[in-house]
């Protein structure tokens, strides 16, 4: 098995030198292209559909931006076993805002309650991250005091009584019918997201000319600048072919989309590019390192946790809109998902190793799954037990990969 | 500075206090000699409902002189076993216990019965000759459920959105159900093209379960049976994103968002118990076994082992557009929160 | 002249254990100071004092005869004292180029690192040093022993480091890259860079140092010319904590 397992991982790393691109990352995608075009086969032709396609990229967007913080907080070699219950206790919290604390139909409404949102979560996570980082508490405990708490918290502030409707412009947040941004604007989009990334490629290939280092040849860059054009074109081509119920009008790109592909991408520059994303690494890799480095290693961790809570208010006010509806039941058992999707992605509980882009393509793969199985109609404790056993098997494969280096 | 010790020492001091305080509401007062007492054992007092049967558990026991305690089990079995011995402990003149596992829970009751306390089965069955079992009609839920979805249409391509699978109630709502629809489906009429159950009953699951059998069935959808209202919200929501909003579309618990939907003409039916004369019935039943009367009104019932306990079985009602002013009048919704945003066509009490 | 380092009558004491008890050192510019002891002498505390991982309880420091206060690792970074730790204190999962930076990265936008200025100033530190390294984007994990000593010392000297203090620096290395290092020790003295070794190793100490410092039980036993000794004077030193008949102050 491991002699298989190292030659395997040859082939990827030549693979990978080549394309100049993170191996796993490159097996993750092709995995999930071999899965949806099973589950194209096996839904009849229903997979990828312009409609599917749509609720497929509606359904991972609250998992999907909360991956983003996930993943750093266990690259930080910690955990939040609490971002369910934080997003149920936020929710309640925001829609009793519109609803009961602020007058429904004012245009100010809709920002007041998302920043209210935002703040809430950010306050969570900033006492989650004092406890961990200045009182010494494992993460693992004060994150499980805050599951429990806010779960029920969730549940006292109004009783367990759902808080619906909301407002109409908060509900745009959510997608819906009228929450994309239509045809035209996603063609900009598209448009500009492509230009943008060659610009940026052009601008590293500078920077490397500037200080006389090797550049990668012109022609793998082209490349990759027309592959990834080719998926985003693809992408938004798909979502403008899917017409509102009983019209011609295109949908576009949803709301919610837009808000995971930016977060994503600032995590990701984040992660890889920034400093805090850098010491972030050092930190999960060796604390005692950083610390000789001079790293603040404590308020560090504080920020990491706040910056999970931030996510945590914004998928909150996603899954919010989405629902059009405050439930305190909402993000139950979503934290599962949510480490289920960075660990499948790439990202190790040992702390020091991940990615942001793994993470999302983590959660597209479960989500995938799992859509698939209910356009199949298979019965729901069966598409438990699948899911379980695919994160078991995904991680197996990490593993395996990982120790063939060793050889 | 060092934070360490003095979180330390607020978090002992908070649960010290939190230890003074759970002990003393379950201990007995100084002066307990002659207190009359009823203990409720609640499975999971967090959801939306069950504040009213508790105040309808209190309307009567307290005019009565009956002091009410209780604890919450907070969905765990285990603790439920551990809440009705300290419950006990304390001397209760009747139990009454909503299960959070039927089969789990007989421990509490043998001890219970052992102790001389008689028990009732609230809401959820216990099987067991030996307790008396207060409940609505759980099987009528379904059916008038499915009544009142079929009144509307009754036939044409179905979806049945069920809850937790691991929940047996759902078994009974089932039977009810069916006994609708399936003479129905047996005749041609109604054809059931998808079913799912949701786990935790959570609505947005069940948004996502019904956007999927949206796709699947190319919206060729006619009526969706609900099991709840919380999944009736989810589902609602995906249907409004395909324009389907207004199909026949059912619902359980009588929720406050349910009702004006259903004042819109956005849902059929909502099985509304009116859980405060539930509680209050079990109240009154409480206070007949503790001075050894025979509970009035109460019918055998057969469990599902073929046991016969004695019942009070309550009658749900379905509320529909047609009957709101039953929910304005018992006070369970306000008129406006019943009626808030209703323009077109307003029902009755919004006029 | 004033000398480069000066730590007078430093005291640590952990718990009621003295780890450096009235301890006093000094170091001259281009000068290899050996500081011998055996294990739980206090050699490393009194470097980790040095280094800025902990304050000393009391006692002064002075870095080219100003006062100094060294309360963290960057305050002694500041002031040009760099340490290449036994463990080399590498971190595992970053590349080499991150390693060099870590903590003191280059960054342009509002913190947004300029990875292609690490990359050549990276290239032309180990240049400089005469080092190689196969890629600079490899994980530390996958070098070897040598190519991560290159690494932390390359860290270590490239930000103008006045004092450089080493832990066992040979201790993992073979006779090759031992010879190697012993050859950049002299070029960086020579450079006017302090240098403080700490090593169990007499014969390594004593082709490298110019001068040998003792500690025994935390306490300082003597200072001593590496001309004006043999090993063995310094073993009894070590061992027994003899001072050698012709020791000068």
């Amino acid at each position: 098995m491991s002699k298989l397992a190292f030659r395997a991982r040859k082939i990827s790393d030549q693979i990978a030198q080549a394309a100049g691109l993170d191996v796993r990352l490159l097996a993750m995608l092709f995995m999930m292209a071999m899965i949806w075009i099973i589950l194209h086969f096996l839904t009849g032709g229903l997979f990828i559909t312009p409609r599917n396609i749509f609720n497929l990229s509606l359904q991972i967007s609250v998992v999907g931006i909360m991956t983003c913080g996930m993943v750093l907080v266990i690259v930080a070699r910690h955990i939040d076993l609490s971002v369910g219950s934080q997003i149920g206790f936020i929710s309640v919290f925001g829609a009793l805002m519109q609803n009961s604390w602020l007058p429904i139909d004012s245009g100010s409404t809709w920002w007041i309650t998302s920043l209210a949102m935002l703040g809430l979560g950010m306050t969570i996570g900033l006492a989650q991250g004092m406890l961990v980082a200045f009182a010494g508490i494992p993460s693992f405990v004060v994150t499980l005091g805050g599951l429990l708490f806010f779960r029920n918290a969730a549940f006292y502030i109004n009783s367990g009584v759902t808080v619906a409707p909301l407002n109409q412009t908060f509900q745009l947040l959510g997608g819906g019918l009228e929450g994309t941004i239509g045809v035209f604007w996603s063609w900009i989009f598209c448009t500009l997201a492509i230009a943008t990334l060659t610009l940026l490629i052009m601008r590293s290939r500078q920077r490397r000319y500037a200080h006389r280092m090797s550049r990668r040849p012109l022609s793998k860059d082209v490349l990759m600048i027309s592959i990834w054009a080719i998926i985003i074109a693809g992408f938004t081509s798909m979502l403008n072919s899917y017409m509102q119920p009983k019209t011609d009008i295109g949908m576009g790109i949803p709301i919610p989309v837009l808000i995971l592909i930016g977060i994503t991408i600032i995590m990701s520059a984040v992660a890889r590019k920034h400093r805090f994303g850098r010491h972030v690494f050092a930190m999960g890799g060796s604390i005692e390192n950083a610390d000789l480095a001079g790293i603040h290693t404590r308020k560090l961790t504080v920020l990491v946790f706040m910056l999970m809570g931030i996510l945590c208010g914004l998928a909150s006010i996603v899954i919010t809109a989405r629902l059009n509806a405050g439930a305190s039941v909402t993000g139950s058992m979503t934290e599962l998902n949510v480490i289920a999707a960075a660990v499948i992605g790439g990202t190790s509980l040992a702390g020091g190793v991940g990615t942001v882009y793994g993470g999302i393509v983590g959660a597209l793969i479960m989500q995938s799954l799992e859509s698939g199985m209910i356009l199949m109609g298979v019965p729901t404790p069966l598409q438990r037990m699948v899911l379980a056993l695919v994160l078991i098997i995904a991680v197996w494969i990490d593993v395996v990969y990982r120790k063939a280096r060793r050889i | 500075m060092n934070l360490r010790p003095m979180i330390r020492f607020v978090a002992l001091g908070s649960a010290a206090l939190f230890a003074a305080g759970f002990g003393i509401s379950l201990s007995e007062p100084a002066n307990a000699a002659g207190t009359k007492r009823v203990c409720v054992s609640w499975r999971h007092f967090q959801e939306e409902r069950w504040r009213i049967d508790e105040a309808g558990i209190k309307s009567v026991l307290e005019p009565a002189g009956y002091t009410y305690v209780s604890a919450d089990a907070q969905s765990d079995p285990q603790k439920q076993l551990t809440d009705v011995e300290s419950l006990l402990s304390s001397k209760c003149d009747a139990a009454i216990i909503l299960a959070q596992d039927s089969k789990a829970i007989m421990p509490a009751v043998v001890g219970a019965r052992a102790a001389g306390v008689p028990v009732i089965a609230y809401d959820v069955p216990i099987d067991s000759s030996d307790v008396t079992f207060i409940s609505f009609d759980n099987v009528s839920v379904g059916r008038l459920m499915a009544e009142a979805m079929v009144k509307v249409k009754d036939n044409g391509k179905w979806v049945k959105i069920d809850g937790d699978a691991t929940m047996t109630i759902i078994n009974l709502f089932g039977a009810g159900q069916m006994q609708v629809i399936q003479p129905l489906i047996d005749a041609g009429k109604i054809k059931i093209v998808a079913q799912q159950n949701i786990e935790n009953w959570k609505p947005d699951l069940a948004q996502a379960a019904m956007e999927q059998i949206l796709t699947q069935q190319n919206n060729e959808v006619d009526a969706v049976l609900v099991m709840n209202d919380g999944m009736s919200t989810g589902v609602a929501a995906a249907l409004s994103t395909q324009k389907m909003l207004g199909i026949p579309l059912s619902g359980q618990d009588g929720d406050k968002t349910v009702l004006n939907r259903i004042a819109k003409k956005q849902q059929t039916v909502t099985i509304w118990k009116n859980s405060y004369l539930l509680g209050a019935a079990a109240a009154k039943a409480a206070i007949q076994m503790a001075e050894s009367k025979p509970v009035t009104d109460s019918k055998p019932f057969k469990t599902e082992t073929g046991q016969i306990q004695p019942s009070l079985l309550l009658d749900p009602i379905a509320i529909t557009y047609d009957n709101l002013n039953l929910v304005i009048d018992a006070k369970w919704i306000s008129k406006d929160e019943l009626c808030n945003g209703v323009t077109k066509n307003p029902p009755a009490p919004c006029k | 002249m004033t000398k480069l380092i000066e730590m007078h009558n430093i005291m640590k004491a952990f718990g009621g254990v003295h780890a450096v008890e009235n301890v006093s050192l000094d170091l001259s510019e281009g000068e290899v100071l050996g500081l011998l002891g055996h294990n739980g002498a206090g050699k490393s505390t009194l470097i980790k004092i040095l280094s800025g991982v902990f304050p000393a309880d009391s006692g002064e420091i002075r870095v080219k005869g100003k006062l100094a206060a060294i309360r963290s690792t960057r305050d002694a970074k500041a002031l040009g004292i760099e340490t290449i730790y036994q463990t080399l204190a590498l971190s595992e999962n970053l590349d080499s180029i991150a390693n060099l930076f870590l903590g003191r990265e280059i960054t342009g936008w509002h913190g947004f690192m300029n990875e292609e200025a690490m990359e050549e100033n990276a290239d032309s530190a180990l240049n400089r040093l005469r080092l190689q390294l196969p890629s600079l984007s490899r994980l530390v994990s996958s070098l070897s022993g040598g190519q991560r000593q290159a690494v932390a010392i390359a860290r270590a000297i490239h930000f103008n480091a006045r004092i450089l203090i080493m832990d066992e620096p040979t201790a993992a290395l073979g006779p090759e890259e031992t010879r190697k290092v012993g050859a950049l020790i002299a070029e960086l003295s020579m450079q006017g860079i302090g240098i403080i070794l700490i090593s169990h190793d007499i014969h390594d100490i004593f082709d490298l140092a110019s001068r040998l410092m003792v500690m025994k039980n935390g306490r300082l036993v003597g200072t001593v010319n590496t001309a004006d000794v043999t090993k063995d004077d310094v073993l009894a030193m070590i061992i027994a904590g003899k001072i050698p008949e012709l020791v000068s102050a």
